[in-house]
């Protein structure tokens, strides 16, 4: 009867040791495919981003990595799909800043449930107006809008982070224009064509487009103008406020659930850190609209809480919060 | 049991009563400058009028043929929403395969299949058909129970 | 390159046997996507567009539109058939579609709807063509305020939907467009009545709705039912008949001009023109009162324009790079995963991709005409198969597919709960399509409204100063006008039976 107790007892050590979920970090990772979940629908800047990252990670590991679109409930219903996802390291997501939902009160998650791996690029932002507008450069624009406040602008929405960082400025360097909120870059633009309003803003990527082929003229570029390819003359933010404005910028990062282990979190940490500095990739990611930025999730974590505060003040202004 | 006609309006004066007070709360604004509750609010508003009107018109008309006896619910009605919900409720819990074949089986019963063996014959078939199917076209199927077996 | 040189050149690149290929594999997939209700071609497309990489961009295209509009196609089978819309954009064919199935002229109304395609499809293809650069221009006037109007337009129209009372339809149209203020404001981020629900605050989905109205309310409708099938009377005809043809055609013509041109406004294509047709039918028919009985017109213009509303979408994504609704911009995405930008210099930049998707869409068209009308035989025996069989493999069909959208159970619970409220209201005499289509236009029309006092700093007067508002006010105002007489009229006269009787 012992013997049998004892048999049992070391049978079920064993199969426990042997278990995947309690496989430790010298076990090779990946093994199976991993998960790249984005809370956004496929065709979208996010979704076109996880795609290429996915396809670079995949050649870098020899390994799939396969995107999942999940959207809904304005990026919840995706991010919460992760946030209670098995911290194995087969499931990740990609996707901008996740706090805002959180301060909005509508997200079925807390930033505790994840671990950033890292910011892999800045999603570029403009300013633009059409190409018959009697604002030549930002400067002609900036000190119109003070003159004559209530300067109407076009947005992509009041959840997105375009309008937050829009409204910052526009609070912060007292240009006193107002926001009417579309659906998206595809209606945002469509308004400035059409003339109903005079000033858009907007992803670099569906203004550049339009720029190009001289039907629009991007005065701001939110970020450094050269990492998207466009004119140099090109104001930034930084350069233009003289660093007097906060930016918050657009981040596109990857995360994983919190409790995933660390060692398995370095390695695509890492992977990410490779595949950045790779020609193609940069390239890639350039056409639609990214500018790589690689900043280690340790790093991510020490700007992050200003950035909250920051995005948190404009949506108390804005009434979003009280 | 009650006339459903007149429950219906009770229930369409209650909205409209409720629906308005909801958005007077979160704000109506003005007609130039509309807060997110103006459209809401009049919107409830006009439900509540005219369900009121509909009040009236019904106790003129209470003699007359409009359907003012219809007897809604029935037992089958009750099982077969009943085991809809329950689908609804356990896909993501016991997976996919068990919740068709325990809501199927008895959803082909009401369905008017007497036999049991060909009940369950046939609730078999559909749900292996339409699992390979389904994940061919790539759906992914809750795999719930499934995941003790792997 | 002209007009006829780029088709030519178009189609000298897709009459290779591996573009047809793909170009059929995409018009196969996209009717299966359409016939399979809840699945639609978003969820196929997204879930395809891994797929693509390996092809070259025109392949890829031409697939990805041959799957959005072959389930345009694809979508009426199971609206005529069993009361379900495919998609969203089928729900209007359910009206008279399902009646004509009922009274054994299933076939007609699948031939109709696959010859009204057809004709719509290819037509919008040649408009594309010569117009869609100046077209988009125009449609660029179209801002807040324009929208608005053209909403206040469709909806002195919905109350034509109706068959009975006009003031059961008003409530309907009332609670419909109450739903559509569920979820997130647009103006100000202010989540409306969303219980907490993350899945409410995109707005209470539509094809849940439609689903739970349409299809799962005739499915508790017909539960009492003993022995029995769909069919009421005989099978009549497989094909329409030449009388149906004649009687058809107009509706066909109408509906692609209608489909086409509100197909390529911003968030064109979908719902609008469908019923825009519909209620443009009835109102000019000489026998109005059986639209919702089965009238072959009710069939063939929505279905045209439906086909032609697809097509219109292309005009602003090719002359300005622009998706105006969310299944194109997935096309836009997988051009852009393969190093086109789609801007308003494609035509310059890729001329290959831009005339090849041209010259695909009168090649899927066709092929689309080919593969449909054989079938119409094997999808009328559908309705022989008795209920109790039928039944489940319906619900089946509507459950996953409901949860196959978003792998959501909670859309599964919109649904089943919609078709409970669309039973209870059948059975009590109430109307389900204009609650419908209002929780459609609702949001659009507020929206539009308040962003239309935001540009004009809150003076009212923009609508009426913009000649394309007012003149859709007028126009809408003079609908309102006429209806609103009628049912004055009606409503005297119920009261003076109701008086003389009670006395």
């Amino acid at each position: 009867m012992k013997k049998k107790i004892f048999f049992i007892l070391i049978s079920l050590i064993f199969s426990i040791s042997f278990n995947p979920y309690y496989s430790n970090s010298t076990e090779k990772y990946p093994i199976k495919p991993v998960i790249v979940v984005t809370p956004f629908p496929g065709g979208g800047a996010v979704s076109t981003i996880s795609v290429i990252t996915a396809k670079y990670l995949e050649r870098h590991f020899g390994s799939p990595f396969i995107v999942e679109f999940k959207p809904g409930g304005g990026t919840v219903i995706g991010v919460t799909y992760v946030a209670n996802a098995a911290p194995d390291g087969y499931t990740l997501l990609c996707a901008a800043d996740i706090f805002t939902s959180v301060l909005m009160r509508t997200a079925t998650y807390k930033m505790e449930d994840f671990k950033i791996i890292a910011q892999i690029s800045l999603l570029g932002n403009a300013l633009s107006v059409r190409a018959d507008a009697p604002w030549k450069n930002f400067q002609e624009f900036v000190e119109y809008a003070r003159k004559n406040p209530g300067v109407k602008y076009a947005h992509p929405g009041v959840g997105t982070f375009i309008y937050f960082r829009t409204e910052n400025m526009n609070r912060k360097a007292k240009l006193n224009m107002i926001g009417v909120p579309m659906k998206g870059d595809t209606d945002v633009i469509p308004a400035l064509l059409g003339g109903h309003v005079p000033v858009a803003v907007g992803s670099t990527f569906a203004h550049k487009a339009q720029a190009d082929a001289g039907k629009t003229r991007i005065l701001l570029s939110y970020d450094k103008a050269t990492g998207y390819g466009l004119d140099p003359n090109i104001p930034d933010i930084e350069e233009f406020f003289k660093g007097s404005i906060y930016d918050i910028p657009v981040s596109i990062y990857l995360y994983a659930p919190a409790k995933t282990p660390k060692e398995r979190v370095e390695i695509i940490e890492k992977a990410l850190e490779t595949i950045c500095k790779e020609r193609e990739y940069v390239e890639e990611m350039k056409k639609i609209g990214q500018m790589i930025s690689f900043v280690p999730g340790n790093k991510v974590m020490e700007t992050l809480p200003k950035k909250i505060e920051t995005v948190k003040e404009i949506m108390k202004e804005t009434g979003m919060i009280k | 049991m009650v006339n459903p006609n007149t429950f219906l309006i009770v229930i369409l004066v209650s909205l409209g009563i409720s629906i308005s007070i909801y958005s007077y709360k979160i704000g109506i604004g003005s007609i130039n400058n509309p807060g997110p509750g103006l459209f809401p609010f009049l919107l409830g508003s006009l439900l509540f009028l005219l369900s009121l009107y509909k009040i009236n018109i019904f106790f003129k008309k209470k003699r007359l043929d409009e359907t003012t006896h219809v007897r809604l619910f029935f037992k089958k009605l009750f099982a077969l929403l009943f085991l809809l919900f329950f689908y609804a409720i356990f896909i993501d819990l016991i997976g996919y395969i068990f919740t068709t074949f325990i809501t199927f089986s008895f959803i082909f019963r009401i369905a008017g299949y007497k036999n049991w063996f060909k009940i369950i014959t046939y609730t078999i078939c559909i749900m292996f058909i339409s699992y390979l199917g389904f994940t061919y076209l790539g759906v992914r199927l809750p795999q719930g129970l499934l995941k003790m077996v792997y | 390159m002209d007009i006829f040189g780029g088709l030519l050149f178009g189609f000298k690149n897709v009459l290779h046997p591996d573009i047809l290929f793909y170009c059929f594999l995409g018009v196969v997939i996209g009717t299966l996507i359409g016939v399979l209700p809840g699945i639609g071609p978003i969820a196929a497309m997204s879930i395809l567009l891994p797929t693509t990489f390996g092809l070259s961009p025109a392949s890829a295209i031409i697939m990805l539109a041959g799957i959005y509009y072959g389930a345009m196609y694809g979508g009426s089978t199971t609206s005529i058939l069993v009361n379900i819309p495919g998609e969203a954009a089928s729900v209007i064919t359910c009206l008279d579609g399902y009646q004509m199935a009922k009274k054994g002229r299933a076939g007609p109304a699948l031939g109709i709807s696959a010859i009204g395609s057809f004709i719509g499809g290819t037509l919008s293809v040649i408009a594309l063509m010569f117009i869609a650069i100046p077209l988009s221009n125009a449609a660029l006037k179209f801002g807040p305020p324009e929208f608005f109007s053209l909403m206040c337009l469709s909806m002195s129209l919905i109350s034509y939907l109706a068959r009975g009372s006009t003031f059961n339809a008003i409530i309907m149209i009332i609670i419909g467009l109450i739903l559509g203020t569920v979820g997130m404001d647009p103006i100000t981020g202010f989540p409306r009545f969303y219980f907490g629900s993350s899945t409410l605050l995109d707005g209470i989905g539509l094809i849940p709705v439609a689903m739970g109205l349409f299809g799962i309310s005739e499915i508790l409708m017909n539960i009492e039912l003993k022995e029995r099938t769909i069919l009421e009377t005989k099978i009549k005809n497989i094909f329409p008949t030449l009388k149906d043809m004649k009687r058809s055609i107009g509706a066909i013509l109408r509906g692609s001009v209608i489909g086409f041109f509100i197909g390529l406004l911003p968030g064109g294509g979908g719902v609008i023109p469908t019923f825009i047709s519909y209620t443009l039918e009835k109102r000019i028919s000489k026998n109005p009162n059986e639209f919702g009985n089965g009238a072959i017109e009710g069939v063939a213009g929505p279905e045209t324009a439906n086909n032609a509303g697809s097509t219109g979408a292309f005009v602003p994504m090719l002359a300005l790079g622009i998706p105006p609704n969310p299944v194109l911009a997935i096309l836009f995405g997988a051009l852009l995963m393969h190093g086109v930008v789609a801007g308003p210099l494609l035509m310059q930049r890729y001329p290959d991709i831009f005339w090849g998707v041209i010259a695909s869409m009168y090649v899927g068209n066709i092929m689309l005409l080919i593969l449909n009308l054989p079938l119409i035989g094997l999808w009328v025996k559908v309705l022989k198969i008795p209920y109790r069989m039928l039944m489940p493999l319906i619900l089946l069909f509507c459950l996953v597919g409901c949860y196959a959208i978003n792998n959501n159970p909670i859309e599964v619970f919109i649904m089943i709960i919609f078709g409970l409220i669309g039973y209870c209201l059948r059975r009590l005499g109430y109307e389900l399509a204009p609650m419908l289509i209002a929780m459609i236009l609702g949001p659009f029309m507020e929206t539009n409204f308040r962003n239309s006092l935001l540009i004009s700093d809150g003076s009212l007067k923009i609508f009426i100063t913009r000649p394309i508002s007012a003149i859709l006010l007028i126009a809408a105002a003079c609908l309102f006008v006429t209806s609103g007489l009628s049912v004055y009229k009606k409503t005297k006269k119920k009261i003076k039976e109701v008086v003389i009787s009670d006395d």
